[in-house]
């Protein structure tokens, strides 16, 4: 116990560590998720080839190397910035997330039916507005369930930011074994930080699935039937 | 429900063609001109090997209802696609009150841009509804309006409850699709189409994906529309009946063709080819 009781203020900002690059990953994955995977989608070839060549070529590599290739590799080449080991992470982890992701927004903006955008351009919707107001909105149903999934993986994939020196809660609690000695007790807390974590993620998105657009509408709609139903049943067993 | 009356009272059917200023060199403005609403030149389609339409040539007047009928596959909702340039011809021209909607005046494709122009004079309501169901009755009827005409908030609610009361569902106004009936839904639909006082209407099926009882509600609405206002109607349908009431003139599709067109009384109680009598007894007789 002494790992805990002497050095939990370090453990504290390992994890504030984690749990921020962890926020700053899922967003940036999601944002570069969304425009990777309606590029997929475009009209315009070199555009879907491009998107396509770009998800390739970051999909294909392990994330560690990546990382590596980022931070050690990167600066060495004339005129490219020396990112932090921090900054190098949440880049590569961000872009590593996006590329998976752009699939699951890839198939989401597919499920949407056709005769919605049909109905946009009827509307004389330009393409942007059709994307933006009817069909994402509808796509994120599909969407989210999916990517929290992936999010509760990228909080795992953090772990390999402290093999360049990002001091997130394993770079710490290996610290804090060293110290102490005490592997197992350090390893189990470890463990339990990422259940948590993972477990608080998975609340968030089922959160965050409850306010989407559509499943709000579908919501507010079976509510409606059930209440009409209970409420022909009370007038039947008063007949 | 509305009855037919209603329609020209308050007037929001009237096309904004009927309404248009005159051009600043005091000449009417080209759908004033324009001796036809649409017209289909030589147009073909194929989707692959398959060819849904060959050497199309059909002329619609401004404000006349017409509406096509023939076997499931004969290319009849192709040719509303094509009008609302949700599909581009294989072969061939159509224009919208004179203008192009596949070429320029260079005789390069047209742009986006021209298309939106356009398609913005046409209205669509189609078979399976297309409500947005993420979005409310009110937010389906205003979403157009307010983006694509930049109208006020208001004022495009204004509209919207307007064209509630017309189609007979003013207390719906913030359910949701999900919430509504398949007629009350088609009927929403055909309010979100002439929201944006459309000059030509197109009608795709729109009674096949309900009952008889609710299709029923559906084709009052149309059938007030077609009697009291000047839009351009190209209807779809597998209704005979309100084919017969609501048409200037039927056309008779098969295999991509036009095989007979004339008045309802013609095509009904007279048809000159065999293929129309034949279909006519496997519609009616069904």
């Amino acid at each position: 116990m002494k790992a805990i009781l002497e050095y939990w203020l370090v453990l504290a900002q390992g994890l504030w560590v984690t749990i921020w690059t962890s926020v700053c990953i899922i967003v940036g994955a999601a944002l570069s998720a969304v425009v990777l995977g309606a590029l997929r989608l475009s009209d315009t070839p070199a555009l879907r080839v491009a998107s396509m060549l770009v998800i390739e070529a970051i999909r294909a590599p392990s994330a560690l190397i990546l990382l590596f290739w980022v931070f050690y590799a990167l600066p060495l080449l004339p005129g490219m910035p020396r990112l932090s080991p921090l900054a190098a992470a949440i880049l590569v982890l961000a872009l590593d997330g996006g590329v998976y992701g752009a699939e699951i927004v890839r198939a989401g903006i597919e499920a949407v039916h056709r005769g919605q955008t049909d109905a946009c351009r009827a509307l004389g919707l330009s393409k942007l507005q059709s994307f933006t107001k009817i069909v994402l909105p509808q796509a994120l149903s599909q969407i989210v369930p999916a990517f929290g999934s992936l999010a509760r993986s990228m909080i795992k994939w953090t772990a390999i930011a402290s093999f360049i020196g990002v001091h997130d809660v394993l770079y710490v609690a290996n610290f804090v074994r060293g110290q102490t000695y005490e592997t197992v007790t350090v390893f189990c807390l470890l463990a339990a930080f990422y259940w948590i974590l993972n477990v608080l993620c998975g609340f968030a998105f089922r959160a965050l699935e409850q306010v989407l657009p559509l499943n709000r509408a579908l919501r507010v709609a079976r509510v409606s039937v059930r209440v009409a139903s209970k409420a022909d049943a009370s007038v039947g067993a008063a007949g | 429900m509305l009855s037919a009356v209603e329609f020209s009272r308050s007037g929001p059917f009237v096309p904004a063609a009927a309404a248009a200023p005159m051009e600043a060199d005091g000449s009417a403005n080209r759908s004033q001109q324009a001796m036809w609403s649409i017209e289909f030149e030589k147009v073909s389609k194929s989707f692959g090997a398959h060819r849904v339409l060959v050497d199309l040539d059909l002329h619609v007047r401004p404000g006349e209802k017409v509406t096509l009928i023939g076997p499931s596959g004969s290319g009849k909702t192709t040719v509303l696609r094509l009008a609302m340039t949700l599909e581009k011809p294989t072969g061939g021209d159509i224009r919208v009150f004179g203008e192009s909607i596949v070429f320029d005046a260079a005789g390069k494709p047209i742009s986006g841009s021209q298309e939106a122009r356009i398609r913005r004079r046409c209205g669509m309501v189609f078979q399976q509804f297309n409500l947005f169901p993420h979005l409310t009755v009110l937010q389906n009827l205003i979403l157009a309006p307010t983006t694509v005409l930049r109208q006020s908030r208001e004022q495009a609610e204004k509209s919207a409850f307007e064209y509630l009361r017309i189609v007979g569902l003013e207390n719906k106004v913030h359910a949701y699709p999900a919430q509504l009936s398949g007629g009350q839904q088609q009927r929403i639909a055909i309010a979100r189409a002439l929201i944006l006082r459309p000059e030509i209407l197109l009608l795709d099926e729109i009674t096949s994906a309900l009952d008889p009882e609710l299709a029923g509600e559906v084709l009052d609405v149309v059938r007030g529309l077609a009697q009291e206002s000047k839009v351009t109607l190209l209807i779809v349908t597998h209704e005979m009946r309100f084919a017969r009431d609501v048409s200037d003139r039927i056309v008779v599709f098969d295999a991509g063709r036009i095989i007979e067109q004339g008045s309802p009384e013609k095509i009904f109680t007279n048809p000159e080819s065999e293929r129309t009598r034949a279909f006519l007894r496997s519609i009616l007789n069904h």
